[in-house]
């Protein structure tokens, strides 16, 4: 089967470990693919891969002008494969100011990983060396982007990721795209049960012990070894370690009680929705 | 052709129907004729067809939307067809890099994607993923005193003789940021274009107009250790690294494009040290990479 499944999440919500679970169903393998080198198929917002397939370099293009052309990079992409591509997505769903979706829905399905906000703040403060409360902020940012710093390249494209609220209902909510959608704390207490849902899903129908096996070597553990043995080149300069504690609840040691008010204020509504919140 | 001027660019004479001013003036029998005109709005039997550009052996289609469309023929001749309204300098902008790599790969030159510098007698690539910091590193090399053989575009012959780089026109292309460090105003600079902050830096003082002999190749790479550090490649590593920093490798269609381009890397990865530069993501060490270029090279 072509096509692409849109792996897509917030910022620290289980990405990379999920990614880790298909590459591994995906390698099949007697022992855990390298986490430097996940098969899972690359990243929307990559720049290389815009410049591959459009000839053009981001680099002199405006974002405008970019997402403009996004659309028509992941219809090719997804047209011209051979087989399914998983491809790690942080943007948002969002509409171009055209109407056109910037993640068109052709031949694409997404599995969408939600995650306690609580603990993205604690994460995403970790991964990005801030103190919570400017993350608490960007997670209430409605403008909020990745990479969109106009006076320099980042390596990556320009990412709109609304606030956390938004960008979760843009793909949870998406009338175009069929969404499956993972929770991260079910990532944890029922792993197989969950990942071989996610699987079916996306067209990945291994038999049982190959998921068993996968979910195995995509443990949280196994990641967190083969970083501190070989690094993670996702990793941000300044964090200490990528793969850090994996679990939920962590915010109720790192979080003050007025912080977690504030994003139980701002985002109870959704929380509720995904059982975050009585 | 009435009204044209003639100028030269990665060793070419060109003769366009257009003012180039990023150019150099040239003389004699063009090489290559740029001029305004219909471009077709798509070629048959294309052998490959992707988002914005498609092309079959001697001919090549690029759209850049808002901007121009180019269509570009057996290596000698280029037509540009502006969108209405177009600003000329974003014409020009993708002429003199996209349009004129897809010419060399007509033309059989290896293109390689990066920035070339003279040191020595000799001339070095820098190359590495967009944003790993080419251009800037090159204007270092440039504020040093060094000159400058191309900022992006790097083509290479490698068959005949000992590799050699073409020099492409004198200018890089830099982000304010990256201006910044260099300690540069961006107050009296042009832009790259007129709505990105990315600004160009004329090198014409500076520029190296003749060939030379390729010395070295230094692949920039981002890690997030502190360290800065420089590994020669060895092996089947150098082909493969070669192979990826060719300019959009899907641009070469032509018959026997690809065996070509294959012996001209295999001559270079033979002759030539392939070394990757390792920089920390989070601090801007230009000044210390040229002087481990510099000590790599005085140390042969």
């Amino acid at each position: 089967m072509s096509g692409i499944v849109w792996l897509a999440s917030y910022p620290k919500s289980g990405n990379t470990w999920f990614r880790a679970f298909i590459s591994n169903l995906l390698t099949n393998g007697d022992e855990p693919v390298d986490v430097n080198n996940l098969s899972a198929h690359g990243f929307a917002a990559a720049r290389e891969l815009f410049d591959d397939l459009t000839g053009i370099e981001a680099s002199n293009l405006t974002p405008e002008e970019i997402d403009n052309l996004r659309p028509a990079v992941f219809d090719h992409l997804g047209s011209q494969s051979e087989e399914t591509l998983f491809i790690k997505v942080h943007d948002a769903y969002t509409c171009l100011p055209d109407g056109r979706p910037l993640f068109s829905a052709a031949k694409a399905k997404a599995v969408y990983i939600v995650r306690n906000p609580l603990d993205v703040a604690v994460s995403f403060a970790h991964h990005s060396v801030r103190d919570p409360d400017t993350i608490i902020s960007w997670m209430e940012n409605k403008n909020f982007s990745f990479a969109g710093e106009p006076d320099r390249l980042d390596s990556q494209l320009r990412q709109k990721l609304l606030d956390w609220s938004g960008h979760v209902e843009s793909w949870v909510d998406c009338p175009s795209i069929e969404v499956h959608v993972v929770r991260y704390e079910d990532m944890q207490t029922n792993p197989v049960g969950t990942f071989s849902q996610a699987a079916r899903f996306a067209g990945l129908a291994g038999a049982e012990e190959s998921v068993r096996r996968a979910v195995q070597f995509s443990d949280f553990r196994i990641l967190q070894k083969q970083e501190e043995e070989k690094g993670f080149q996702e990793k941000p300069p300044g964090m200490a370690s990528f793969f850090r504690q994996g679990k939920a609840g962590g915010w109720r040691d790192q979080l003050t009680a007025p912080q977690a008010e504030r994003i139980k204020q701002v985002h109870g509504r959704v929380m509720r929705r995904f059982g975050y919140l009585d | 052709m009435s009204g044209s001027q003639t100028y030269r660019a990665y060793g070419l004479t060109v003769q366009a129907e257009c003012p180039l001013p990023e150019l150099e003036q040239g003389e004699g029998e063009p090489d290559v004729i740029v001029r305004f005109g219909r471009v077709p709005q798509t070629i048959e039997h294309a052998t490959t067809r992707m988002v914005r550009f498609e092309a079959a052996p001697g001919r090549f289609l690029f759209r850049v939307d808002g901007i121009a469309c180019y269509y570009v023929q057996e290596g000698r001749e280029i037509v540009v067809e502006p969108y209405e309204n177009s600003n000329g300098k974003d014409v020009r902008l993708f002429l003199l890099e996209p349009v004129f790599a897809a010419l060399l790969y007509q033309r059989k030159n290896l293109v390689l994607h990066g920035a070339a510098v003279a040191l020595n007698g000799n001339g070095i690539v820098l190359s590495g993923i967009s944003g790993y910091g080419k251009s800037t590193l090159a204007a270092k090399f440039y504020q040093k005193g060094y000159a400058i053989l191309t900022d992006d575009v790097c083509p290479v012959t490698a068959l005949k003789d000992t590799p050699r780089i073409t020099p492409g026109f004198p200018a890089l292309r830099l982000w304010k940021d990256a201006l910044k460090k260099l300690g540069c105003n961006v107050d009296n600079m042009a832009r790259a274009r007129d709505n990105l902050d990315k600004y160009t830096l004329h090198v014409g003082d500076r520029f190296q107009r003749e060939p030379l002999p390729l010395a070295g190749i230094y692949i920039l790479v981002v890690q997030n250790n502190a360290d800065i550090s420089i590994t020669r490649l060895e092996g089947i590593g150098k082909m493969t690294t070669l192979m990826n920093i060719a300019y959009h490798l899907g641009f070469l269609q032509e018959e026997g494009g690809k065996t070509n381009h294959f012996e001209q890397c295999t001559a270079i990865a033979n002759t030539v040290g392939i070394y990757r530069l390792s920089q920390p993501r989070d601090r801007f060490c230009a000044e210390q990479l040229v002087s481990l270029i510099e000590e790599e090279l005085s140390g042969r």
